[in-house]
């Protein structure tokens, strides 16, 4: 097929770039789907595109300082339906701060992208308030703006940081709006892994908190990594590559990975134990596809199925297990920096109901543990309401639950854990609690 | 690698059904680069086996603004979703003509990667119209095939003479 507009390459793709882009933030705008979802849908993701996925990350990284700047130059707020046109506006600013494409390009491109979008009021709205953005300085630190414009996160979220964290708050929001460095996990020996890579001319270093973290110095495509395809390497961040040790896994054991989708701790605990037995449950059958991936990429043996893990009674076929590893849905608010869409979508609302979803997967699983099992429970969430406090809960509910201190040199204690506090350019934020159960004390 | 010949417009060999792909052996492989040199070099966002006459079901794409995103469609299956819409369309085949076709806004795809490994995509937009376009050349269908008689006809005549004068 011939590109639709007659001039295929350099400036008609720009702008179907732009489009595409705008079409995406929209839909995330309206809170109708995570920028995953919608770069997918939008014929984004797959692709990879460089441009538009560049986009779309980095409006929402500056979204609300982006969406304060455009909204100072209209008259009124825009409408639901409009919402395509007020992306344009977003991402245009983007570009005049972030990009390194030059401004009269931006403009140009970005207009003739309102344009398209047939709307004939658009394209002059979007000139406008471009040119006058392009004049200003977007990136300056004006302590007079509220603090969610000047930080690019909501109110409860900073208002939340700032009470748990007194002393870091600062560095929490500092990681949340950071571009992610490309993390890997080495399966064999990282020194080998490092001169492999080395050898391919790709620049990485060692983690400090882990044996097996590296850091590429630039995201690269995992095709083209040695040792991707043979799973000797996989993408995982460094806080995330410490569940599976603090689990740990015997040969022979079963052990459960109840919230596994997109299969990388799985992977990491049948990589550590190959003879242990791993079952990967999720509750998304279409996320299940993506552990088989992992799953087949890596040669492991592990039993991948779809199922809820609080109705254990549709999947579980009665035997308990050694060791369940809980990593439970949550706010993500430690993981910021790789789901920058989570500022726009996520609301205070939302840590009741996850709250209640972590504490109905922690009672609905914790009988199928053995007695002397142990379940590790994490989060990438900074947040007590969904980490001490939930463990908290369960242990004064359940007689048979007793909290087992981790000691490390990473992170600090909490009450009932431990938290790692996300860093700009080393790993994510997680929290990790180790319960074990015992006979029934009273 | 090497650049193929892209059959136009109407030659009847771009009315061949493709067989499905039974393996992706090498030379699948090289099949596939050669379609995208090919597509790159004629600046097409698509291109189907049968338009280089070889009519086994594989599809080669490239959506991205920078060229570096191919995409390798074997043994695609389709279903279509959602409304219709109505889109330019231009095809390699028929070089230099755009018009509207409608497609579906959106479809699910099934199919094999470079390597033989199956993966699934739902898809909407260009990525969509797209994939609908270069499917129907597999089955010898081609989009002027949606346009009314006379619109075909006079495209088919102003090829016919270009040939004619190029030959």
């Amino acid at each position: 097929m011939n590109p639709p507009d007659a001039a295929p390459t350099g400036e008609a793709a720009g702008v179907a770039a732009r489009v595409r882009a705008a079409r995406v933030i929209a839909d995330v705008l309206a809170g109708r789907s995570t920028l995953p979802e919608a770069l997918a849908r939008h014929g984004g993701a797959d692709a990879d595109d460089g441009f538009v996925r560049e986009l779309c990350f980095g409006t929402a990284r500056h979204a609300f300082r982006l969406d304060h700047e455009v909204r100072r130059h209209l008259r009124q707020a825009p409408r639901e339906r409009d919402l395509d046109v007020h992306a344009l506006m977003l991402l245009g600013g983007y570009q005049l701060a972030h990009m390194d494409v030059p401004d009269h390009a931006a403009v140009h491109a970005t207009v003739a992208a309102a344009r398209s979008l047939k709307k004939p009021w658009a394209s002059g709205l979007v000139n406008a308030v471009l040119r006058k953005l392009a004049r200003a300085d977007l990136r300056a630190d004006d302590p007079e703006l509220p603090d969610d414009v000047r930080l690019n996160h909501p109110h409860w979220w900073l208002e939340r940081l700032r009470a748990h964290w007194p002393d870091d708050w600062q560095a929490l929001v500092a990681a949340g709006n950071a571009r992610p460095p490309m993390t890997l996990r080495s399966h064999r020996k990282r020194s080998l892994a490092l001169a492999a890579l080395a050898e391919a001319g790709i620049e990485a270093h060692g983690g400090s908190v882990t044996e097996s973290a590296i850091y590429l110095a630039r995201p690269l495509p995992v095709g083209s990594l040695p040792g991707f395809a043979s799973g000797d390497l996989s993408v995982q961040d460094e806080g995330a590559q410490l569940a599976a040790p603090l689990l740990g896994a015997s040969p022979g054991e079963r052990i459960l990975d109840a919230c596994a989708a997109p299969g990388g701790k799985a992977l990491h605990i049948a990589q550590m134990e190959p003879a242990a037995k791993v079952l990967a449950l999720d509750v998304d059958p279409k996320r299940c596809g993506r552990i088989r991936e992992n799953v087949t990429r890596a040669q492991v043996t592990m039993e991948v199925k779809a199922g809820d893990g609080r109705q254990p009674e549709s999947w579980w076929d009665g035997v308990p297990f050694d060791r369940i590893l809980v990593d439970a849905p949550c706010s993500a608010t430690g993981i910021l920096r790789r789901q920058p869409d989570v500022r726009l979508l996520r609301n205070a609302e939302d840590l009741q109901v996850l709250a209640r979803l972590q504490q109905d997967l922690l009672e609905a699983l914790w009988p199928l543990l053995r007695n002397g099992g142990r379940l590790l429970y994490c989060t990438c969430s900074v947040l007590a309401e969904e980490n001490d406090d939930v463990i908290g809960a369960f242990l004064a509910a359940r007689g048979d639950a007793e909290g087992i201190g981790i000691a490390a040199d990473w992170g600090s204690p909490t009450l009932w854990g431990r938290q790692l506090l996300p860093t700009v350019d080393a790993h994510d934020g997680f929290y990790f609690a180790l319960l074990e159960r015992r006979r029934k004390s009273r | 690698m090497a650049r193929l010949e892209i059959l136009e417009f109407p030659d009847p060999r771009l009315r061949t059904k493709a067989q499905p792909v039974a393996v992706v052996d090498a030379a699948i492989q090289q099949l596939v680069d050669d379609m995208l040199e090919t597509m790159y070099d004629a600046d097409g966002i698509g291109l189907a086996a049968t338009q280089v006459n070889v009519h086994k079901r594989v599809v080669v794409m490239d959506l991205s603004s920078a060229r570096e995103e191919p995409r390798v469609l074997i043994n695609p299956e389709i279903e279509l979703l959602g409304a219709t819409v109505e889109s330019q369309e231009g095809c390699l085949s028929v070089p230099e003509f755009y018009e509207p076709v409608t497609r579906h806004e959106r479809i699910r795809l099934e199919a094999l990667d470079r390597d033989g490994q199956p993966y699934e995509l739902e898809a909407e937009g260009l990525l969509a119209v797209c994939i609908q376009h270069e499917c129907d050349h597999l089955l010898g269908k081609l989009f002027v095939d949606y346009l009314s008689g006379l619109k075909r006809q006079r495209i088919r005549k102003k090829l016919e003479k270009r040939h004619r004068q190029s030959a």
